[in-house]
């Protein structure tokens, strides 16, 4: 008996190791099949890129990908690109576990939300040691702003600025026209007083809302009180990394968002259950006039909406004590892996992606706002057709009404904080005190900052 | 019986086994060595012992999300149970293709991905655009506010969860109910039973075996359960329907907090590992 064991333990052993090896492969390639780093059949070195993006699909932005790997490598006669499309939502905790097993690719589109764990984790490589340090003054002007800016300190600069998404109030200007409201409102109040008017019931007796945004927690996004922190502080986190939301500002800012179910009605009771898709979705459908929305998200809607696709707009958020209103600038962040062996080249691909060649096409392609000031002459007449005006409007607001994330602290998980700090007071009935400082706490013990 | 004979069986388990390693027993014992680290980012970064368990057991939200979720499980569960035993013995009554044609329609619930069935049943309860409120709009009457209210929403959820499970439970219980053989049930009439009598001392204890493992699995696939409770109502409003499974998803998949998620999902395991002990126990059977 104890023979037969040891025959089945060897027999299970065998199989298990033949099992390993056969699942050692695969992954979710897309394009070739040669392993990373490696040389290829053709002797030539193999760039591995992760990214969300599938240069073989039919969409802009994939297609403008796989011009970049074309164009890099008519460049690069030794290199071959292989690009890996993977889930957006897990990729960068991929990217963070592969850092440990020498997996990682040599380049990677980490998530706005992540890059301060990135930089802190040492797993990105500042430009400046790459294609940056054989950059002019003008070049590195034509790239510079807001959302290269991010992550960056003195001398380094970690990252490149794809699928910007401007946050502001989506807008049907149709409805403004028909109840004659101009709308380049001063204040909230403003804001506030034109969404009443526009809280109706439409020819086909549907309830139309004012404003409308999604307070759950499965899948938030922008809201009242995001917008006030960033634009009376810039940021969610004080200089010490610590929640900011628990103040004053915080605790104007929720009670506005319950008065604006309670008080005021331009917000539905259902916002509370509410995802931001189904926000987006309930606008197509015209349930709402203005919504908290990205700029990225306005083609989709001009796509799908049943009525005018030219009368949806974008519009900054109004001012708050004087302050002009500032909303996020996110976006995707195409960085650079410490670890590579070929950075050099990672460092290349990089500069292909926001060449003036690649530039015009993220643009015109893509419908993306351009990375290079000097794009915006290139694509004039693209960009002053009617329907692409929002990217006009969203490159505006990059420039004056724009905040990116704080890099220098995890923020992880914050959306979700503040949307559950609506939940515990609005549905839980805590004071707005004490949800705020609920989910402050639980940000700080959470992020260690 | 020669050493080749005997090994022959082993080898006709072994691949089944190997599934089961990897599929099952693999990722269990990762989980645990999860646990006993801080590992943010997959990151193992220090090892913390049973730190991250202790953490988990004396958190208030965690501890309340499991009591929603037997709370919730099990109304759902019993409400299963009854009315797969009551649409068994109706179908039963039948054959042929009416049978087979109701079978069918309560069977496709299981069937059907949770995903398109719980996104169904949120578009028919959406409070402005749904068709619920439209038909009852059309009757004269005030909307309902089904999903942004945490009493009902709480009522949905068990409602959407008991629609997906009772086609399961509707068969294993027809099938227990076909294979009692006539001549009992004929005897205990001729002796004189009722139609209660003979539900309560025959049908029922015949299909002790098939209630039983519906109540096992149906109990498992209840509280493990994430599709439905984060497609429906994303555990709110509020924390109304915010089940264990949802933590264990933000902590791992929003927070990156793998030590910790993975030591809530070691504790949810052995919680449905005692829960399916219990049940076997209590009705004796031998496994």
């Amino acid at each position: 008996m104890r023979k037969m064991k040891k025959g089945l333990a060897l027999v299970l052993a065998l199989v298990m190791m033949v099992a390993m090896t056969a699942c050692g492969g695969g992954g979710d390639t897309n394009e070739g099949d040669g392993e990373k780093g490696a040389k290829t059949e053709g002797g030539k070195k193999e760039l591995l890129v992760w990214t969300f993006l599938n240069p073989n699909d039919e969409s802009g932005r994939g297609y403008v990908l796989a011009k970049a790997k074309e164009l890099y490598e008519s460049e690069h006669d030794d290199v071959t690109v292989r690009i890996e499309s993977l889930e957006w939502d897990t990729m960068t905790a991929k990217f963070f576990a592969a850092t440990q097993t020498g997996e990682a690719p040599d380049v990677i589109w980490v998530n706005g939300l992540n890059l301060g764990e990135a930089i802190q984790l040492g797993v990105v490589e500042p430009f400046e040691n790459l294609f940056l340090k054989d950059w002019t003054d003008e070049q590195f002007a034509d790239l510079d702003d807001v959302r290269f800016e991010y992550g960056a300190t003195d001398d380094a600069h970690y990252q490149l600025h794809l699928s910007t998404n401007v946050y502001g109030i989506v807008y049907r200007e149709d409805l403004f026209k028909e109840f004659e409201i101009d709308p380049n409102f001063e204040s909230w109040d403003d804001l506030i007083a034109a969404a009443q008017k526009l809280t109706y019931v439409n020819e086909d007796g549907m309830q139309v809302y004012g404003l409308g945004v999604g307070y759950n927690e499965k899948s938030a996004d922008s809201n009242y009180l995001r917008a006030q922190l960033f634009t009376q502080y810039g940021d969610v986190v004080d200089e010490n990394g610590q929640a900011n939301w628990d103040g004053d500002v915080g605790q104007a800012a929720l009670q506005m968002q319950i008065d604006m179910i309670d008080k005021y009605k331009i917000t539905p009771q259902s916002a509370v259950s509410a995802t931001s898709e189904e926000m987006y979705a309930d606008f197509i459908a015209g349930k709402y006039a203005m919504v908290f929305g990205g700029s990225v998200r306005i083609p989709t809607i001009k796509s799908q909406c049943a009525y005018d696709p030219d009368s949806v707009k974008l519009m900054p958020y109004p001012s708050s004590n004087g302050m002009d209103g500032k909303g996020l600038a996110a976006g995707w962040n195409v960085c650079v892996y410490s670890g590579s062996e070929m950075k050099e080249e990672a460092g290349e691909f990089v500069e292909t992606l926001c060449c003036p060649e690649i530039d015009k096409l993220w643009v015109e392609e893509g419908g993306q706002i351009p990375l290079l000031k000097s794009t915006v002459d290139a694509c004039g007449e693209f960009l002053s057709q009617p329907d692409n005006e929002y990217l006009k409007t969203a490159m505006e607001m990059l420039e004056n009404n724009a905040v990116a994330y704080n890099s220098q602290y995890v923020i992880s998980g914050y959306v979700t904080d503040l949307v559950k700090s609506m939940q515990l007071a609005y549905v839980e009935g805590k004071s707005v005190e004490e949800a705020l400082a609920t989910t402050a706490r639980e940000f700080n013990e959470r992020n260690n900052n | 019986m020669k050493r080749r004979d005997k090994m022959f069986p082993y080898l006709l388990l072994a691949p089944s086994a190997l599934v089961i390693l990897f599929v099952l027993i693999a990722p269990l014992l990762y989980s645990v060595y999860c646990s006993l680290y801080q590992c943010t980012y997959m990151r193992f970064t220090k090892f913390v012992g049973l730190d991250n368990f202790i953490k988990v057991l004396t958190n208030m939200d965690y501890l309340k999300a499991f009591g929603r979720t037997f709370y919730i499980s099990a109304v759902s569960l019993v409400i299963a149970l009854v009315l797969g035993v009551l649409f068994a013995l109706w179908i039963n009554k039948y054959s042929g293709i009416t049978a087979y044609a109701i079978q069918l329609l309560v069977l496709i619930p299981w069937v059907t991905s949770q995903v398109v069935g719980t996104l169904l049943w949120k578009w028919i309860f959406s409070e402005d655009l749904g068709v619920l409120n439209y038909l009852i709009k059309q009757l004269g009457m005030a909307p309902l506010k089904v999903l942004s209210d945490p009493n009902t929403a709480v009522w949905v959820l068990i409602f959407v969860m008991t629609w997906r499970i009772i086609g399961y439970a509707m068969v294993q219980i027809l099938a227990g109910l076909k294979s009692i053989p006539k001549s009992i049930e004929e005897a205990a009439l001729i002796d004189g039973a009722g139609k209660w009598q003979l539900l309560r001392y025959v049908r029922l204890p015949m299909i002790k075996t098939p209630l039983l493992i519906s109540t096992i699995i149906l109990t498992l696939s209840n509280i493990n359960n994430l599709t439905v409770p984060l497609s429906l109502t994303g555990g709110g409003p509020g924390t109304a329907t915010n089940v264990i499974t949802i933590s264990i998803y933000r902590l791992g998949f929003e927070s990156y907090q793998f030590g910790t998620s993975s030591a809530l999902s070691i504790v949810l395991f052995l919680v449905t590992l005692v829960l399916s002990i219990g049940y076997v126990k209590a009705v004796k059977y031998e496994v």
